[in-house]
């Protein structure tokens, strides 16, 4: 059989697809191991990386998040102003807003931005040293990669998408807030009342922890992504593109599995 | 790291912390710091569409939620808790803003306003057939059915009436049960016989009138229907009550009409009117078909209120909504009657 | 040991513990072999440098050596502890026994000098923060670097990362050091200064290096020993010292190809300490 057949490429895939699971698994076995050792001995965190990481992480991140989170909460609300107007449910508009972002649209966005942002930038950065042969330096001084690179990150991203998301959940709702107040005059403390009266404290719960294990995902895919950069320039750019596409595919994955757990498990 | 950075972390941090903190606060907890009363009360209904969580409203004014709804299977009794936000609840002072009352007072005056009628209900929320809880004050409320020293509730408890939904139930089943308590058969096969053994007899001048007045109940009976199916949520209660009295109305207006049907035939004296025995066999021949056709009519009311009835259960909505327009194009589906 | 060796360096002890000993390594990817059945013993002190044409596997072999990648078959003895069949935490310890300066210097971006050098102590030691800076001062000092250490590796010429690549490698003081290419890239006179500054090494700390280049005159300048490695023979041609093997090797494309260096004048095979 040739080797560029069809069934000769179909079967290449599939051995790629399990090539590529095995190491994502293994690769998710020694991050975890990793920020456990971390939570063990956590003077061994390099605490310097950290507090870098969670500047690029964090606040480097908000005007983004805020236009993103702002716009989204404005086109939300205008859609359903639009529908809703219809049959005079106005009144359910704060409750629909609040709930779409806080549950769903807030941590998804927030999760998108910080994959473009810093999953793209961990992939690139592990790539180029590993190109550089940096990853190679790591080994043979008998420093575990994935603790040096990869906890100082995650432990960052952990801590900084979940304020990451407070603070879309917030510009979202103001967003929407706005075209109410522009469209239908709505006071202030009218859709306030609205929001508190749809919107459970659960749900904005829901929202944040969600975008914990968004960071774990956004974090683990763009390092692992980095870790398996092939050894040219080139290899750098795909897996940055590798890295995002995967992510986000990721992060849907995780999001509807976690809209189905919730439900599930606290009748959210 | 430079100092801008570090500060810039710092800052993102303490602001994002506190928009957390204070969601939390606005969205919950803030709840969290009132003062709240129980009340429970005990239904023997389904509660479909009521949850935890569900409001309570005082004559619309929301005062609380539902917290705990448990079932008492011995009984067949189904708790419901209810935690009521006091601060709605107000005393008004001289020159003084209003104050809240005290959960003591708060406990003492439902006591009181139970022994004067207090009373919750469930009632629709609105399109999506969810439920809440309406307090209010009925003078003509039933007395509790249940003997509460037996349940050993730890709130105060207050006595529940039925529904809008089972108590429009309940009155429509009525209705038919009066409807189909009248008997059709017996009726007819009267009539008949009377009609067999006036054969070749005379008629009477009341007769006529007689008919007039089956068919004056039947109209009556039939605008009955139609406001039945005309129903608005505001009216429905008096609606039905006067339904009812039209339906015992009619009902008895049947059975005299059967009387008198006897009574007159018993009293005419069919030999002294021989002459008039041609236009009495018409007339008689009329007023069977007449009859059958006023029988017809009310078997039709009887069909009509038993779908009304189906209607209200598959779709209580409609009583908030009035009836909805068919959709699409299923006319067959959408007029039924 | 290939029956073509021209002369086996200096002769091997039985009684001391080879720096590095290759037993019957094959080393390839996946399922082409580079080099086969290499067997070779390198001894404490010694500098050894592993020639070959572009392509031979030289780089190939120095990371088998150095445990970065599994060979196909054989063992590899670094200190005697075989570095083939270690687990993970018995890997990390041998290594932490070698220092190793990579082609490019491999230093970290995000750090300065200094804290370049202090990595492995800080990750790998006890050591207080005072001490750790001392010593990587210390270490700076040995490649001529005093001064630069709070200099990003960005700002520092291909030289200089080369030199405190040697620094890094130097900073648990390992007894055995590996160079990738040393002075690939470099001027003539950085590359003469870099074989300086590996000969200061060797006489300040007595270590086994071990060497991956192909540049002619750093080879007769600083090696006891070369092992030439051929592409097409997927072996080692010849063992021995370069001035040696340029001049009596039985392998005419040993000779040849050390001959390139041949203006070099090399009276001695030992390394020129000028």
């Amino acid at each position: 059989m040739p080797a560029d057949s069809f069934i000769h490429q179909c079967g290449d895939m599939v051995f790629q697809l399990k090539d590529e699971a095995v190491s994502l698994v293994s690769f998710l076995g020694d991050v975890t191991a990793a920020l456990w050792e971390g939570i063990r001995h956590p003077k061994r965190l390099r605490w310097k990386d950290f507090l870098f990481y969670m500047n690029t992480c964090g606040p480097d991140g908000v005007p983004i998040t805020i236009m993103i989170s702002a716009l989204m909460g404005v086109v939300l609300a205008y859609q359903a102003e639009v529908q809703s107007h219809k049959y005079g449910a106005d009144n359910f508009l704060p409750m629909v807003i609040g709930c779409t972002i806080l549950r769903e649209l807030g941590p998804l966005m927030v999760a998108i931005v910080a994959t473009g942002r810093s999953g793209s930038a961990f992939a690139a950065e592990i790539g180029t040293m590993k190109i550089s042969e940096e990853l190679n330096a790591l080994q043979t001084m008998g420093i575990r990669p994935t603790r040096f690179l990869v906890v100082p990150k995650m432990w960052a991203m952990l801590l900084m998408l979940p304020l990451l998301t407070v603070i879309g959940d917030f510009v979202g709702c103001a967003g929407g807030y706005m075209v109410m107040r522009s469209e239908l005059g709505m006071p202030l403390d009218v859709f306030l009342r609205l929001t508190r009266q749809g919107v459970a404290v659960k749900y904005f719960i829901e929202g944040v922890l969600k975008s914990v294990v968004f960071a774990y995902i956004i974090t683990m895919t763009g390092c692992w992504r980095g870790f398996r950069t092939g050894n040219d320039a080139i290899a750098v750019g795909r897996s940055t593109t590798s890295a995002v596409v995967t992510s986000i595919l990721f992060i849907v994955l995780a999001d509807a599995f976690l809209a189905k757990l919730f439900t599930v498990f606290y009748g959210w | 790291m430079n100092d801008n950075s570090k500060f810039k972390l710092g800052l993102f941090i303490i602001l994002a912390t506190a928009v957390f903190f204070a969601a939390l606060f606005i969205l919950g907890t803030m709840d969290r710091f009132k003062e709240k009363a129980h009340i429970s009360t005990l239904v023997s209904e389904s509660v479909q569409g009521l949850s935890v969580g569900s409001s309570v409203k005082y004559q619309g004014v929301p005062i609380g939620n539902v917290c705990e709804i448990m079932i008492y299977p011995t009984d067949n009794v189904i708790r419901i808790d209810m935690e009521i936000n006091i601060s709605k609840f107000k005393v008004q002072q001289a020159n003084h803003a209003p104050v809240t009352i005290p959960i003591e007072t708060f406990n003492e005056h439902v006591a009181e306003a139970v022994k004067k009628g207090l009373c919750c209900r469930m009632e629709l929320e609105g399109i999506t057939g969810g439920k809440y809880i309406e307090l209010q004050l009925d003078k003509n409320s039933e007395p509790p059915k249940y003997d509460i020293a037996e349940f050993g509730l730890e709130y105060t408890y207050v006595p529940s009436q039925p529904s809008l939904i089972s108590d429009l139930r309940g009155s429509v089943t009525s209705i038919l049960a009066k409807l189909e308590s009248i008997d059709y058969k017996g009726i007819s096969d009267r009539t008949n016989a009377v009609l067999d053994s006036i054969n070749e007899r005379v008629n009477s001048p009341k007769f006529d009138e007689t008919i007039d007045n089956v068919n004056a109940m039947v109209t009556e009976a039939r605008k009955s229907i139609e406001n039945l199916e005309n129903l608005t949520n505001s009216d429905i209660r008096d609606k039905i009550d006067t339904i009812s009295k039209n339906v015992n109305t009619a009902v008895t207006a049947v059975e005299s009409l059967t009387k008198s049907v006897e009574v007159e035939i018993k009293s005419i004296e069919f030999g002294k009117i021989a002459e008039n025995f041609r236009s009495f066999l018409s007339t008689a021949i009329r007023t069977s078909k007449t009859l059958d056709e006023t029988l017809f009519n009310v078997d039709n009311g009887v069909d009509a209120l038993i779908e009304f009835i189906q209607y209200i259960d598959s779709d209580p909505a409609s009583l908030i909504q009035g009836k909805q327009k068919p959709k699409f194009d299923d006319e067959k589906g959408g007029k039924k009657r | 040991m290939p029956d073509n060796i021209t002369s086996p360096a200096p002769a091997a002890n039985p009684n001391v513990t080879p720096a590095i000993e290759v037993r019957d390594l094959s080393i390839g990817y996946g399922s082409r072999v580079v080099l086969e059945n290499l067997n070779f013993r390198i001894e404490p002190g010694q500098i050894v440098t592993i020639l070959g044409g572009s392509g031979c596997g030289k780089s190939t072999l120095l990371k088998h050596i150095i445990g970065l990648y599994k060979p196909l078959h054989g063992d590899i003895l670094i200190n005697g502890r075989s570095i083939v069949t270690a687990n993970e935490q018995e890997k990390r310890s041998i290594m932490s026994e070698f220092g190793v300066a990579y082609q490019g210097g491999a230093l970290f971006r995000s750090l300065n000098l200094a804290e370049n050098i202090a990595l492995p102590m800080e990750e790998l030691t006890s050591w207080k923060r005072d001490e750790i800076r001392k010593r990587a001062s210390e270490k700076l000092a040995l490649v001529h670097l005093d001064g630069f250490e709070e200099y990003m590796p960005s700002d520092l010429s291909g030289g200089m990362i080369k030199r405190a690549a040697f620094a890094r490698a130097l900073a648990l003081d390992p007894k055995l050091l590996f160079f990738d290419e040393p002075s690939a890239g470099l001027d003539p006179l950085t590359s003469d200064m870099l074989d300086n500054v590996i000969m200061e090494i060797r006489e300040k700390t007595h270590a086994t290096i071990m060497m991956v280049t192909h540049e002619l005159p750093s080879i007769f300048r600083v090696s006891d020993r070369v092992i030439m490695l051929s592409a097409e023979k997927k072996g080692i041609v010849d063992d021995g010292s370069p001035a040696y093997l340029r001049d009596h090797s039985n392998d005419e494309y040993v000779r040849t190809f050390l001959s390139r260096g041949g203006t070099y004048k090399s009276n001695s095979t030992e390394p020129d300490h000028a």
